[in-house]
């Protein structure tokens, strides 16, 4: 049986935050099995995505929105992040 | 005057080049019309006073509206989370900075569901959008906003953004025009990724002339979207001739229990339009159609999960109090995301998770690449195909909010083109006589066709005249 608790922690959402999710999720994952009907051997990508990903040149351009980056922070003392503290004392 | 909120994109623009009116006064009746319309429809979310725009583009300041997760510099993009509830974005997506450079202005940012999940806009973390055509009613979604908005004539055109049926389904639910374009035909850059690999960015408007307009603004390659095409744009305006006994559509073949009565019907007198027009049709069938929708769910939340990983409440959006860094993510993610979008990052998470990634993820993976290959193929011998939008009418509000699944199954018909990434329009086509609300049907073409599904959708307009209903009715 799958773990819902393992997938609440790798998804960083909390598992009490409302049972009704986990009784949905369980539904929908056994909803999607349907798809072990259909035979997918020897199949290949569509075109449309044959020429994609292009890499564009590596060129430096200046970027205008710092300012509006800046404003966005929730929490930040001059021009940095605040977090709580990542690494233990002494 | 008073009434050219009436007036459509093509109208308007004919009006300012004869001098007949300025930007400002178009603007200050979209503004009040807004602010009549707004007290029923709820269709935005942010509403722009100010009329600002290029005063060299040739569009000269018409206002158009822009779904809630294409990113405004300067305006509030929220996605309708409580997330991103504050949010001012940096920068522009291309395509509103195309929009912007060619004269529009930006009048408010509509309405959808939290992140695009969703059909109905329930999903909105801070309110639902009324169906324009019954108040009771559901515009559908995830674009639902920017579909009530062109629908209750508060604007001539809108973007939103498809990634399963989110611009088809709500324009055949408000009943106006909404086109999907090829996938990479539009710039997703600035468009908040949902699925990287479905999302693009669509248009809403009352006939398919306005659509070409807006849309050859905002096509072409972008160097900001890896994925987005280097093939050339074309001028989407000028339509070819429809010559009919030239022109093979397939009609899909569609299991009768899959449509309510209404639509059942209205899909017989669909075909037969196309039938007395005289042109060539022939029914085919899709074997693996019913599987898209199972595709969709795993490989769209797998890419959601990947994508809605960056809301991690350090450097933008909503921050919860913590203790400590791992308490932080958690809190702030648990908090400001609501429940549709919690149950897709988990049923992603699982797909791509160590011992699921092949039996779930992959096997999802092949079976898209199937069924974009059996529409291909029907490519092969047809210009078009046809189908519906939707298996029933607008739904009630809080008809399906319980039950995540059944509203999965209302982008039925609309999922396989996406998976394929093939262009679609949801054209519509009738007022139901019980319902009396709108039907649509979609016109799907190969890759990269958008002017030849344009110039069809454009032939079809001119005889059902459905602009015209619209404008009486509102």
């Amino acid at each position: 049986m799958k773990n819902f608790n393992k997938i609440f922690e790798l998804a960083n959402l909390e598992v009490s935050s409302n049972s009704e999710i986990e009784k949905d999720f369980e539904k929908i994952v056994n909803w999607v099995e349907k798809l072990k009907e259909v035979n997918t051997e020897d199949v290949k990508p569509p075109e449309v995505y044959s020429n994609i990903m292009i890499l564009r040149k590596d060129i430096k351009n200046k970027f205008e929105g710092r300012e509006g980056i800046l404003l966005n922070i929730p929490e930040k003392k001059d021009d940095f992040f605040v977090v709580p503290r990542v690494v233990k004392n002494g | 005057m008073d009434e050219l909120y009436k007036k459509n994109l093509r109208e308007l623009l004919n009006l300012l080049d004869k001098n007949e009116v300025s930007p400002e006064e178009i603007y200050s009746i979209f503004l009040n019309r807004i602010d009549k319309e707004e007290k029923k429809i709820n269709a935005f979310i942010t509403k722009e006073e100010k009329l600002i725009y290029n005063k060299n583009g040739y569009i000269k300041g018409i206002p158009i509206a822009i779904k809630d997760n294409i990113i405004t510099k300067g305006i509030k993009t929220t996605c309708a989370s409580k997330f991103l509830e504050n949010f001012v974005p940096p920068y522009d997506a291309t395509a509103v900075k195309r929009l912007k450079n060619a004269g529009f202005s930006i009048i408010g940012k509509t309405n959808l569901d939290e992140f695009a999940m969703g059909s109905s806009t329930e999903n909105s973390a801070f309110f639902t959008t009324k169906n324009p055509w019954n108040l009771e009613r559901v515009p559908g979604g995830s674009s639902g906003g920017s579909s009530a908005a062109v629908a209750s004539l508060e604007v001539p055109v809108a973007l939103g953004s498809d990634t399963g049926g989110s611009v088809r389904q709500p324009a055949a639910f408000c009943g106006v025009y909404g086109l999907k374009p090829t996938y990479g035909r539009i710039s997703r850059f600035g468009l908040v990724a949902f699925a990287s690999s479905l999302d693009q960015i669509g248009i809403f408007a009352r006939n398919p002339e306005d659509i070409a307009i807006v849309l050859e603004i905002i096509a072409g390659k972008d160097p900001k979207d890896a994925t987005s095409s280097e093939k050339g744009t074309e001028k989407y305006s000028d339509f070819y001739e429809i010559n009919p006994k030239n022109i093979k559509i397939a009609v899909l073949k569609v299991p009768e229990k899959s449509l309510s009565f209404e639509i059942k019907n209205a899909y017989r007198k669909f075909i037969s339009f196309f039938e007395k027009n005289g042109f060539i049709l022939e029914e085919v069938n899709i074997d693996l159609w019913e599987y898209g929708l199972y595709v969709y769910y795993i490989i769209a939340s797998s890419e959601a999960s990947a994508n809605l990983a960056r809301y991690d409440g350090v450097r933008y959006g909503r921050r919860a109090k913590a203790k400590n860094i791992g308490e932080l993510y958690l809190k702030s993610r648990s908090e400001g995301f609501g429940d549709e979008v919690k149950r897709r990052i988990l049923l992603g998470t699982f797909s791509l998770s160590s011992g699921f990634y092949d039996e779930y993820y992959m096997k999802a993976v092949k079976v898209r690449n199937k069924i974009a290959f059996e529409i291909k193929s029907i490519f092969e011998s047809f210009d078009y195909l046809i189908l519906p939008t939707t298996p029933e009418t607008a739904f009630q509000i809080g008809e399906k909010s319980d039950d995540p699944i059944s509203m999965y199954y209302s982008d039925y018909f609309t999922i396989p083109p996406s998976l394929g990434g093939f262009p679609a329009i949801s054209v519509p086509f009738q007022i139901g006589e019980k319902s009396k609300l709108p039907i649509g049907f979609q016109i799907v073409s190969n890759y990269f066709n958008e002017r030849n599904l344009l110039s069809l959708a454009y032939f079809y307009e001119n005889e059902i005249k459905f602009e015209n209903k619209i404008i009486r009715r509102f």
